[in-house]
């Protein structure tokens, strides 16, 4: 069987929401999807120097209730892309697994290719969401090794697919995620730089946003991927560039009542004197 | 419903041999590229039809029927369109054409009363320059291949010409004497033509030794196209125009559509 008619029959046979939903009514189906955009979470994908940076915060909720906050929204395909989205979950794991089990090995096989990067990869998504009704907001972003540049996607459940030339951010905390990324990013931005950008918005995004984890209490998963690969930032990192900020902001408010300002100045100065250790350690290091 | 019995499979073998013929299509490689060469029909062929370009970086040559071939790039070229849509050009590969070309003339062998009566060869330079070269038979099966490749060409016999018989040796008369009686004292009547002293040739097998012989790494485009010229006009069968085409690709530049004939005179030329 030719490889495309065998993706096509995958698609007539996935059982997702969006397809579940497909005899509604239009009103229906349009809540739907407009509720689906704005489903609790916080995806980013922001360009550096050689790079892509992918954040997420760590809860999964539904309606009022939170289910995990634990749960990790970005997966990465392949060894130079990542995806993670917004919207229903089960259409975003359909998504994710029919890509990472079938689809990409299949083509990957039959055209003897060693990998699909982040632009084929955008152009199957796009091609898949457009013949499966799914509701989901994926964010792809990645290293296109063609272009020798970092790429980032957004899709939307009609099949739409969207280039950025900076950054995104998807989700109910998306637009305060935004408002963060449009003041901070810049065309020089580093991935240190990078990261810190995005755990300050994913920590605006859960001030604000119900359905966005703490970023404090939860550290967020981070991904740099660079031309090299993708690595993740350590749990610990996270955790505490997302504390630094946090109680850095809650100094500048002068707010002496949350929890943050009895804890701030101690956890404040442990960081520093770890971070003085660390630099006196790798400066005693032979060269 | 087709029945398919062993014999199905011999006749449709031989069906699809004698269609594609016993002319062949050659494909050398020299430094920076690679050039095709078949036997040309000014009257019956258009230059470079049986040539399909499949993205920059890979080609597909055939030789056979004209109509199996067309039918198996239509579909060829559909499936590069799939590819380019759900993936992009990038990933259109001569893997690919070639996991997809034998995958349909397997199946249509196997399965219908018909083979498609096509050779094809593919060759794919995406790597530095470096050319892989795939052989794809009408019943599906692929070889991969270096340097140079030969399609069509199949084993053939024809009566020897009068000049021909004179000059056998005694050993040889002697052999076709005592093939004629064993035939005759079988019941073969005189007049059959089995009985006429033929001589076997092997064109895919005279090509091979010969390029064998004269390919030499790092050649000059000129060089492969003289090796390409003398390979048609010494191991393919003699016709009435004796005229061969030969296009060489250059990568990255625009194919240069060559014509020759027998005696050495550059017929055509064109890009």
């Amino acid at each position: 069987m030719d490889i495309i008619q065998k993706i096509m029959q995958k698609i007539a046979e996935a059982k997702t929401s969006g397809n579940a939903i497909l005899n509604l009514g239009n009103e229906e189906k349009l809540r739907q999807i407009k509720e689906s955009r704005i489903h609790g979470t916080t995806i980013l994908a922001l360009k550096c120097e050689n790079g892509v940076i992918m954040a997420a915060d760590r809860r999964c909720s539904a309606g009022g209730k939170i289910f995990s906050d634990r749960a990790i929204k970005i997966e990465e395909i392949g060894s130079l892309s990542a995806i993670g989205g917004a919207g229903f979950v089960s259409d975003c794991q359909w998504l994710v697994k029919a890509l990472k089990n079938e689809f990409l090995p299949n083509f990957e096989k039959f055209l003897e290719i060693e990998e699909i990067f982040v632009d084929g990869l955008a152009n199957l998504i796009d091609f898949i969401m457009g013949r499966v009704f799914l509701l989901t907001w994926p964010i792809l972003a990645g290293w296109d090794p063609h272009q020798g540049a970092g790429r980032i996607f957004l899709f939307e459940p009609g099949g739409a697919k969207f280039e950025f030339d900076n950054y995104i951010a998807c989700g109910s905390g998306g637009d305060e995620a935004t408002s963060v990324l449009d003041s901070k990013w810049s065309c020089d931005c580093t991935p240190q730089k990078g990261i810190q950008i995005a755990i300050e918005a994913l920590l605006l995004a859960a001030k604000k946003d119900l359905h966005t984890s703490d970023p404090f209490i939860h550290p967020p998963t981070v991904k740099i991927i660079s031309p090299d690969g993708i690595s993740t930032l350590p749990t610990k990192n996270a955790f505490g560039i997302a504390w630094e900020k946090a109680m850095k902001e809650q100094a500048r408010k002068g707010d002496k009542e949350g929890v943050g300002a009895f804890v701030a100045d101690s956890f404040l100065k442990e960081l520093r004197k770890n971070q003085a250790k660390e630099k006196n350690k790798n400066s005693k290091k032979p060269a | 419903m087709i029945i398919q019995t062993p014999e199905s499979f011999f006749q449709k073998k031989y069906d699809a041999e004698e269609r594609v013929g016993k002319y062949l299509l050659a494909l050398v490689t020299f430094r920076n590229g690679l050039a095709f060469g078949s036997k040309f029909n000014e009257r019956q062929s258009k230059p470079g039809q049986w040539l399909m370009k499949i993205n920059s970086t890979s080609i597909i040559g055939g030789v056979g029927d004209l109509r199996d071939f067309k039918s198996v790039m239509l579909s060829l070229d559909d499936f590069c369109q799939n590819i380019s849509v759900t993936l992009g050009e990038h990933y259109l590969t001569g893997e690919g054409a070639v996991s997809f070309t034998t995958s349909l003339l397997k199946k249509t062998f196997e399965e219908r009363a018909n083979a498609l009566s096509v050779n094809l060869l593919i060759a794919d330079w995406r790597n530095d320059g470096k050319a892989f070269l795939w052989f794809v038979d009408f019943d599906g099966s692929i070889l991969q291949l270096k340097n140079f490749a030969v399609a069509g060409g199949y084993e053939y016999s024809r009566p020897l010409s009068k000049e021909e018989l004179e000059k056998l040796s005694a050993q040889e008369k002697a052999f076709f004497d005592l093939k004629r009686a064993e035939l005759e004292k079988e019941g073969f009547p005189a007049t059959e033509s089995s009985l006429i002293p033929c001589k076997t040739r092997r064109p895919k097998k005279e090509a091979i030794a010969y390029l064998e012989k004269n390919w030499k790494p790092k050649m000059k485009k000129e060089e492969a196209i003289d090796a390409l010229k003398k390979t048609l006009f010494e191991c393919n069968p003699d016709s009435r125009d004796k005229t061969i085409e030969i296009i060489a690709i250059e990568y990255g530049k625009c194919p240069e559509f060559l014509c020759f004939k027998k005696n050495g005179q550059k017929n055509k030329t064109g890009k």
